[in-house]
Order: C-alpha cells, then sequence, then structure tokens
C-alpha cells in the first residue's frame, strides 16, 4: 500500500503547509481591516430639524409640525395608547420620478425604533409624481420617558435605508414637551395625506 | 509523531484520526446515551409573568361569551373565548407579525374553530393547537398587529368555539423566540419557536357587550 509520504516530497510537503498558512493569515489579516456590515451599508445621512428642507436621492421632504397625546383619531379608527403618541406631519416632494417615502421611523436616544407601518402606528403617505408636493402624516405611540431628544428617520425605501439617503430629523422633544402632551384631554387627529396645494 | 503518521498507509491515518476524535468525546461520554435534560415546558401561576423572545406576557383570567364586544358582532356558530392579560415589548423595536400571531395556544379543548370570523356552522372544529387567535387592545378593542418597545397592554386573545358547551379552566401553552442570524441569509431575526410555559385559568361566562358598561372585552 502506498503511503502519503512516498508520494509527496518533503520539500513540497513544508512548502505547501508554508503557504497555506500565509494564505490564512493574509485572509485574516484583509478581513480584520474591511470595514464592517454596518460601515458599507450605512445611509447617506442628512441631520434637520422642523422646517428644515432635506434634499433625499429622489425628492425632498420637510418635517412641518409634531404634536402629540394620549389619544389619535384617524378617518378610520381611534386608538388610546397605554404610553403617548406622536404625531408627525411632513411635506414629500418628489424630485425625479413617482416615488414614496415608505421608511419612517422614530428613533430614541437609546435606539429603540418605533417603525410608522407596524402595529396600531399610522403612516399616510402614497405614491405622488415629481415636483407636486404632498402632505403626509403619521403616528407612533411610545413611551412618554423614551420621547425627549427622539428623532424620525425618513428614507424613500421600503426596508432598510441602508446606500440610500436617509433624512434624521430631531423632533425637538422635550420633558416639557411630553408633560404638555400627557396633560391633555382632547384628541389628535390625523388626516389623511393630501396631495397638491391642500394641507 | 508526524514523520510517523505521514509515513502509514492513508486507511491507517484515517483510522487513526477517526480513533482519536472518538476518544476526545470520552470526557463527555462518549457513546452513551445522553441523559433527557428537557423538562419541558414551565408550569406557570396565573399572574405570574413569562418572557417569551421580545414579549413579556401575563395571563390575568379567562372568559367566554357569545357576544362578548361591539366590535365583533355575536358569534354565528357558538361563542368567543378570550384570554385576557398584560403584554409588554421588552425589545427594542416593534414586534415581528410572525410572533404576534404565534405565541399563545390553546390545549386541551376540542370545539375551538380555526379562527374567529368562521360564518358556516358547518365548519369543524381544529385540533387547539392550531386554532388562530386575533389580539386586541383591550381598552379600545383596536387589533394589536405588533406592540410598542417599553409599552405595556392590557390584551386579550380571542378565538371562536363552536357551540357554548366549555369547561369551567382553560390551559394555554406559550412559546418563545430568540434572537439570532438566520443561516440563510445572515439578517437577524427573532427565531426557534420553542415551548415556553402553561399556564392553567379559571374560565367563566363573561358579560355581553350590550349588558356591558364598556366596550372592554
Amino acid at each position: 500500500m502506498t503511503s502519503i509520504a512516498s508520494r509527496i516530497p518533503v520539500r513540497s510537503r513544508v512548502g505547501t503547509g508554508i503557504l497555506i498558512v500565509a494564505a490564512l493569515s493574509l485572509g485574516r489579516v484583509v478581513t480584520d481591516h474591511m470595514p464592517g456590515q454596518d460601515r458599507h451599508e450605512r445611509p447617506f445621512t442628512t441631520a434637520a430639524k422642523v422646517g428644515q428642507t432635506v434634499h433625499l436621492r429622489t425628492g425632498d421632504v420637510v418635517v412641518t409640525k409634531v404634536d402629540g397625546g394620549k389619544a389619535i383619531a384617524t378617518p378610520i379608527e381611534a386608538d388610546a395608547s397605554p404610553g403617548l403618541w406622536v404625531a408627525i406631519d411632513f411635506t414629500w416632494t418628489p424630485r425625479a420620478d413617482t416615488s414614496v417615502l415608505g421608511y419612517k421611523v422614530v428613533r430614541t436616544t437609546t435606539g429603540d425604533t418605533y417603525d410608522s407601518l407596524l402595529g396600531r402606528n399610522v403612516s399616510f403617505c402614497g405614491n405622488s409624481i415629481p415636483g407636486l408636493p404632498e402632505s403626509c402624516r403619521m403616528a407612533v405611540e411610545m413611551p412618554p420617558d423614551r420621547m425627549p431628544g427622539a428623532v424620525v428617520d425618513i428614507a424613500p425605501v421600503f426596508d432598510s435605508p441602508g446606500y440610500d439617503s436617509l433624512a434624521t430629523v430631531d423632533l425637538g422633544i422635550t420633558d416639557e414637551t411630553v408633560k404638555k402632551w400627557q396633560a391633555r384631554t382632547d384628541v389628535v387627529k390625523i388626516p389623511m395625506n393630501t396631495v397638491g396645494t391642500g394641507s | 509523531m508526524w514523520r510517523w503518521a505521514i509515513d502509514r498507509p492513508l486507511r491507517q491515518v484515517v483510522t487513526g484520526i477517526g480513533l482519536f476524535l472518538l476518544l476526545l468525546t470520552a470526557p463527555f461520554g462518549g457513546w452513551a446515551k445522553a441523559p433527557a435534560t428537557a423538562t419541558g415546558p414551565e408550569r406557570f401561576a396565573v399572574g405570574k409573568p413569562m418572557t417569551l423572545g421580545p414579549l413579556e406576557l401575563t395571563v390575568d383570567r379567562a372568559s367566554w361569551n357569545t357576544d362578548p364586544s361591539n366590535t365583533f358582532g355575536p358569534s354565528k356558530v357558538g361563542a368567543y373565548l378570550l384570554v385576557i392579560g398584560h403584554l409588554r415589548n421588552s425589545s427594542n423595536a416593534m414586534v415581528p407579525v410572525g410572533v404576534m400571531k404565534d405565541h399563545l395556544r390553546l390545549t386541551g379543548l376540542t370545539n375551538v374553530l380555526a379562527s374567529m370570523d368562521v360564518t358556516d356552522p358547518k365548519e369543524n372544529p381544529v385540533p387547539p393547537d392550531k386554532a388562530d387567535y386575533t389580539l386586541y387592545n383591550a381598552p379600545d378593542t383596536t387589533v394589536l398587529s405588533s406592540v410598542a418597545p417599553g409599552l405595556t397592554y392590557e390584551v386579550a386573545y380571542v378565538f371562536e368555539v363552536k357551540g357554548t358547551t366549555l369547561p369551567d379552566r382553560v390551559t394555554v401553552d406559550t412559546f418563545g423566540y430568540t434572537w439570532r442570524k438566520s443561516s440563510l441569509d445572515q439578517t437577524e431575526m427573532w427565531l426557534d419557536r420553542t415551548p415556553v410555559g402553561t399556564v392553567t385559568v379559571p374560565l367563566h361566562e363573561g358579560v355581553k357587550h350590550s349588558h356591558a358598561p364598556t366596550s372592554t372585552p
């Protein structure tokens, strides 16, 4: 029976071993210095405040109003929250193509996210045509103590905004704002979105 | 050692490696049958919170009625069975719909229908673990398809049953999930639905909505 040693010369075996170890080491060094997934998929973020226009990839968005309270009423249903609702009005004007703002997520200072498309949260914003502003509305329910410092992330995609443009708008919510919203007894009304000059 | 190994015929080397690996398993019991460590789902008392992945559920009570709420009309085939409790999202994101729809199941009942939308009196009951619920926020009877991080909701899991013959106790099984990367696309998500607990709760006849002070189920 033929042994392994008799088929492969010693010098060749040693050389092959050294090459394999070197290749593995090089691979480790390269992968250690490659940017991580979070970095190479990160969006192109523009920070803004309420009232400031952000130029996204396919259009312009501006948050026009932030409101809040214990209960909301939409044309579809009325919802009372065990926490508080934050209602956000914004205007979306597509620039190059008919497009929609699919990603609208409120994010707290600790990284908790409240997606306007999930649960009882509200997202009234449809397809709009280039140059025609659309008045959009969204509302999410969240614990009052997590509201101060929260931002809303808005992007012209539906899933992760990776690789794309992203508006991060400071909602300007303070402890005093939250106290005022908690004391409200009326319902925050959320009308449907409108296209054109309607508001 | 290596010199000796590489001078051996290939079959001997492979056999030797196999025996060596087998020897390595000896401290862990080798080929001995592993003792059964799984103890099954824990039995929880009514009112005790259970951690179900991103959710924390406390089952408080259960009731049934032919017409418990003005949100959904009277049952055309029997009655509604409501499991009532508190549900908190302890994660940092909205809970996926798949987890919301599949973390609680009835057990032991023989007259549960597949869902609470049944209108055909001829429709047959399904095994209780196949019966879907609709989850309501009890104070305003709105449907909860997800819950927000950090909020605790008073909830009602609503099932529909055929007829009005119901036991005086009902048992529910709960299921948890693990946050990990999917082996398919490496995306992190709640996976591995696993039994967590069992709760047996007294079942009593509730109040018809037309006689109730509010629409709370």
